[in-house]
């Protein structure tokens, strides 16, 4: 769908050379949902603009479905950004113009006749959940709404591909979720390829299928969502990773500590496990088993496009046997078993 | 003391006698006034948004061809805008007897007062397009927006309520400048006010001619005001 071969970007001005993006080779499948992930100047902003021809590479080729983006003159380019939607951080919506308006300006620029723009506009207003609003203006609209007009817009002309840049990083937690899960059905109902970008690693796992983490216009990691989850290589990843999991390192740390005082033989251990793979209780199988005491320290859940992924951090209690026993019988159940810390 | 309180009840008296004012005359010199007014008003208009977007449009441009043409524009504006409105009209009396065949009435007034008013109008236009979102310009672009949609469907409705309140601005000011345009033969209530009132010592007819102009700045103000109100949806 989406190929990038060889793609080097470098702005030059009076300060000195700046390379945005460096040597990115990359596709992105159809009907998938890509997310860039990476820190701000990372270059994930300049590689979304490369997609669309916002932006041309210094070295390297953009090529959609069978399209070599950088063999098309600008008419030819413009004509191509029809077929492609993109939504954005701040919304940028017309705030001359009112919520029906709004979704009809890409129609406008596509020259489709009026009576159809209207009723494509009302259809895809009605899609997004705002039924009703047609006639008020953006300042009347909550960020999430504004963001819903926002992807009713990107819609209008039926795009192939749907480019989101930080679109959810001005809402809070509840609408971010409202728009992810928008976005997903957009995915799933209308068949979009949806590429985004985002520094928080919660968007990616909530609704993508693969990701590239990006440090320095350089991509350091590449994969699955799962597969990056669960080993995360690059120290990079590993940061957002963490950060996603919520386990502060130094919260961590002191509760580690706390616990290793009250329990001094204690082991403390990290079970990874996804959602519909662990059908039994496994927790009481291994304290029956082998007689150790399983202490909950602390446990969390996280959704993702696919399935949910438990995190379960626990104390293991008992004799230095039985705890090496609990730990190999952790580990023929399909979990992931980290040992964080441990007494002796 | 009884001489001087009577001169100052005739002086009062002389303001206030309506009843000697050619009312015909004052009719014509209102009409003469809004007719300078309106026209320049709308040639403003014009040239002043042209004038602000290729202002606008060549500031950031690193093309030598736009930097120069920028550099023009904007050394026109601001000699234009500098000029004090007086000397300017006499500057341009050849200019105006050749193109308007005249140099007297309320037509020979109109290019002073459009040369003028133009570049400081082409400013303000200007600023106000550098206020529209820059995102949306992109969001814009993104949807393969050509340069003019963009100019026509994103910057002036997004820049209108600046768009109008500069006009209105300017339009107020430029009645000011028929007032001055008509001392030196353009018609219209300032020369009214200076031949029929300042050469003649008829304080009512000056008067009468300052109320005349207070009334049509207030109702420009108030037009200029309610319309703005109504289009921002900010």
């Amino acid at each position: 769908m989406i190929t990038l071969k060889g793609i080097n970007k470098t702005y030059e001005s009076k300060a000195g050379r700046f390379e945005a993006v460096k040597e990115v080779n990359l596709t992105i499948n159809k009907g998938e949902i890509f997310g860039f992930v990476g820190y701000s100047g990372a270059g994930k902003s300049t590689l979304l603009r490369l997609i669309n021809g916002l932006e041309l590479p210094s070295a390297g080729t953009v090529q959609l479905e069978d399209k070599l983006l950088s063999e098309l003159n600008k008419k030819a380019i413009r004509q191509e950004r029809h077929s492609i939607g993109m939504i954005f951080q701040h919304f940028n919506l017309l705030w001359s113009r009112t919520v029906l308006e709004n979704v009809m300006f890409p129609l406008e620029i596509a020259k489709v006749e009026k009576a159809k723009r209207i009723k494509k506009a009302e259809d895809l207003i009605q899609l997004v959940g705002l039924s009703g609003k047609e006639n008020a203006y953006p300042a009347q609209l909550s960020g999430g709404e504004k963001q819903r007009v926002g992807i009713a817009r990107a819609l209008a002309n039926d795009p192939k591909v749907l480019l989101s840049d930080e679109a959810t990083s001005a809402l809070d937690p509840q609408t971010t979720d409202e728009v992810l899960e928008l976005l997903e059905k957009i995915n799933r109902e209308l068949n979009v390829t949806i590429v985004l970008i985002t520094h928080e690693m919660e968007v990616v796992r909530k609704i993508c299928n693969r990701v590239a983490v990006m440090d320095s216009g350089i991509i350091v990691e590449e994969g699955p969502v799962l597969d990056v989850f669960k080993h995360p290589k690059n120290p990079v990843t590993q940061r957002f990773v963490k950060q996603d999991r919520e386990i502060d390192k130094k919260e961590t740390q002191t509760a580690l500590k706390e616990l290793q005082r009250l329990y001094p033989e204690g082991n403390i251990v990290q079970l990874l496990f996804e959602g519909g793979n662990v059908n039994v209780p496994f927790i009481t199988q291994v304290s029956r088993e082998t007689g150790v005491d399983v202490n909950i320290i602390q446990g969390s859940i996280q959704s993702t496009h696919e399935i949910p992924m438990g995190t379960l951090v626990v104390q293991l209690l008992g004799t230095k046997d039985e705890r090496q026993a609990a730990l190999t019988l952790l580990a023929t159940y399909p979990i992931e078993v980290e040992v964080l810390g441990h007494a002796d | 003391m009884l001489t001087n309180s009577i001169q100052t009840g005739n002086i009062f008296l002389d303001y206030l006698d309506f009843e000697s004012i050619a009312w015909d005359r004052v009719w014509v010199a209102t009409r003469e006034t809004l007719y300078m007014a309106s026209i320049s008003v709308i040639a403003v208009f014009f040239l002043g948004i042209l004038l602000g977007l290729l202002l606008y449009e060549t500031r950031n441009s690193s093309s030598i061809f736009a930097v120069i043409l920028y550099k023009v524009v904007a050394f026109l504006v601001n000699v234009f805008r500098s000029i004090p409105f007086i000397i300017l009209i006499v500057l341009l009396i050849p200019f105006t007897k050749a193109i308007v065949g005249s140099m007297t009435g309320p037509t020979a007034g109109l290019p002073a007062l459009i040369l003028s008013a133009a570049p400081f109008y082409g400013r303000l236009v200007e600023t106000g397009l550098r206020e529209v979102d820059k995102g949306v310009i992109e969001a814009a672009e993104a949807m393969g927006s050509t340069k003019w949609e963009i100019i026509k469907k994103v910057y002036i409705p997004e820049s209108l309520p600046s768009i109008v309140a500069g006009i209105t601005v300017t339009a107020i000011s430029l009645v000011g400048y028929t007032a001055m345009a008509g001392v030196i033969g353009a018609g219209g209530l300032g020369n009214l006010a200076y031949l029929e009132g300042f050469q003649r010592s008829r304080p009512n007819v000056t008067l009468v001619a300052t109320v005349i102009i207070l009334l049509i700045v207030f109702i420009i103000q108030f037009i200029g005001d309610t319309w703005v109100t109504k289009i921002d949806k900010r």
